[in-house]
């Protein structure tokens, strides 16, 4: 009799336990999953400006001449001559949200994924004229989601210069 | 015996079971413990993770802006390696340039700062920092440092100067013109020569005047010259003077020296250098080097102008003053 009894509060406290365990579970399940979402979608922005701003920045310094802007103006596309012949021109430029590289004849290259949407590509030369280029590239990358969900929702403004070395 | 261990066997066994039952429970507790224990720990850091990935990204863009503030430097450095003055300042795009402005600059929420200092005349020490905000608990700076060096106006074989011309006076003073009404108050004679001894060495130039009681008198010496760079980062002017006869006391008598725009008399008080009160004779003496970068801002015809001025002699009294080795330099 005893025994019996004793396995009744036992599974009560059991079954509650469990269900108490499974709550907290799923809802950090939850948390976990929307945190690693909101991750993925901060890393993609992040990374991808940061490495667009990294390739372009560095074409600019490597180059032997930047044909557009020209000093002292603006543009939304970037053209450099630089001292591999075949590559030249080498453009940047802004096509349907994704940031391209085309060097000389060979196809344009996107520079960023469909992850990812660009906009307000700028390209500055803010060098005095008679001196050499300092190209100030500015653009801002949202992440590419048709969701309206918060965890989808960031974006960022990127800016970085570079100045001819020669 | 026998009988002992036939009561003790089944209640032991009941202890046993029951302990046993008991044991389970704190093993659910225990299992359920650790479970939410690691449910917590994986949260926490996927969470924190996250927090970390924008932390990151502000840092990355942080260090963007910071070169780009080195960058900025370098572009102002090679239009005029004389704007780079010490001190902190702030970045801004005026007229297609970057320019100074202020001490910082805020691009989001990013503080930029640029501080300039001397290295020596042709090397600066640039520190760009941008701080921000990169938690409510914490906040982010990046530093990069940077030296810019003014490389065409170091080494010899790559300087590039410009002169005046016939600086010693040793076979004449062509180049020079002699100003004998700079002011002229009395009627007293003033000349202006060109003496072959005496010089520091060799030949020099003098100005005589002979001042009357109470009356001003100003003579001066110039030489046009035209430079070719605008906000040159260094040019000098030199000279040896000499105070050869002094007549006697008045309330000034200096020699001055002026870089202007116009061949017109100079204006007292615009003047790069002057001799301080000279109360007697002297021997040779060479002025310090005058940095005279800022009076020759941007490429053009100057003139360098090197007077004597006599303020209320308290007799009628002579002065002579001897210049020599005057040599203004800028680069070409």
């Amino acid at each position: 009799m005893r025994k019996s009894a004793f396995t009744l509060i036992e599974l009560t406290l059991y079954i509650t336990l469990a269900a108490v365990v499974l709550f907290g579970s799923s809802t950090m399940m939850s948390l976990i999953f929307e945190a690693r979402t909101k991750d993925m979608v901060v890393n993609e922005v992040e990374q991808q400006g940061d490495a667009v701003l990294q390739i372009i920045t560095q074409s600019v310094r490597n180059a032997t001449a930047v044909n557009s802007p020209t000093p002292e103006t603006s543009a939304d596309t970037l053209t450099l001559d630089t001292l591999v012949g075949t590559n030249n021109p080498t453009i940047f430029n802004l096509a349907g949200g994704a940031i391209f590289m085309k060097e000389g004849a060979a196809d344009a290259v996107a520079l960023t994924n469909s992850r990812v949407a660009v906009t307000a590509l700028d390209f500055q030369n803010l060098a005095p004229v008679g001196t050499n280029d300092d190209l100030r590239v500015s653009f801002a990358i949202a992440y590419n989601s048709s969701s309206t969900r918060q965890v989808y929702q960031y974006s960022r403004n990127f800016y970085g210069s570079g100045a001819l070395r020669q | 015996m026998k009988h002992a261990l036939s009561i003790l066997i089944p209640r032991a066994r009941s202890i046993i079971s029951q302990k046993r039952l008991a044991f389970s429970m704190i093993e659910a507790l225990l299992a359920g413990s650790l479970l939410a224990l690691v449910v917590f720990t994986l949260s926490g850091i996927l969470i924190f993770g996250q927090e970390s990935s924008r932390i990151a990204g502000d840092s990355q863009r942080a260090t963007a802006l910071a070169e780009e503030g080195l960058e900025a430097v370098r572009s102002m450095s090679e239009a005029s390696f004389s704007s780079l003055t010490a001190g902190p300042h702030g970045l801004a795009v005026s007229g297609g340039k970057w320019q100074f402005l202020g001490t910082q600059d805020y691009p989001e929420i990013f503080t930029r700062s640029l501080i300039i200092s001397d290295l020596d005349a042709n090397t600066k020490v640039v520190t760009s920092t941008v701080s921000w905000s990169a938690s409510s608990q914490r906040n982010g700076s990046i530093s990069l440092v940077g030296r810019f060096t003014n490389w065409r106006r170091v080494g010899s074989s790559m300087d590039s100067w410009a002169s005046t011309t016939n600086p010693g006076f040793d076979f004449n003073s062509a180049g020079w013109t002699f100003v004998n009404n700079w002011v002229h108050k009395g009627n007293g004679v003033r000349s202006g020569a060109r003496k072959s001894l005496g010089g520091n060495s060799g030949g020099y130039i003098n100005m005589s005047v002979a001042a009357k009681k109470n009356k001003d008198e100003a003579v001066y010496w110039y030489q046009p010259f035209t430079t070719t760079v605008d906000s040159p980062a260094s040019s000098t002017l030199n000279l040896d003077w000499k105070s050869i006869t002094f007549g006697t006391t008045a309330t000034t008598y200096r020699i001055y020296v002026f870089i202007d725009a116009s061949s017109t008399n100079p204006i007292l008080g615009t003047q790069v250098w002057d001799s301080g009160e000279i109360t007697g004779t002297t021997a040779w003496a060479s002025a310090p080097t005058i940095d005279i970068a800022g009076k020759i801002p941007t490429a053009g015809t100057y003139y360098v102008k090197i007077g004597a001025y006599i303020m209320n002699p308290n007799k009628n009294a002579t002065f002579v003053t001897g210049l020599d080795n005057v040599t203004v330099k800028w680069p070409n």
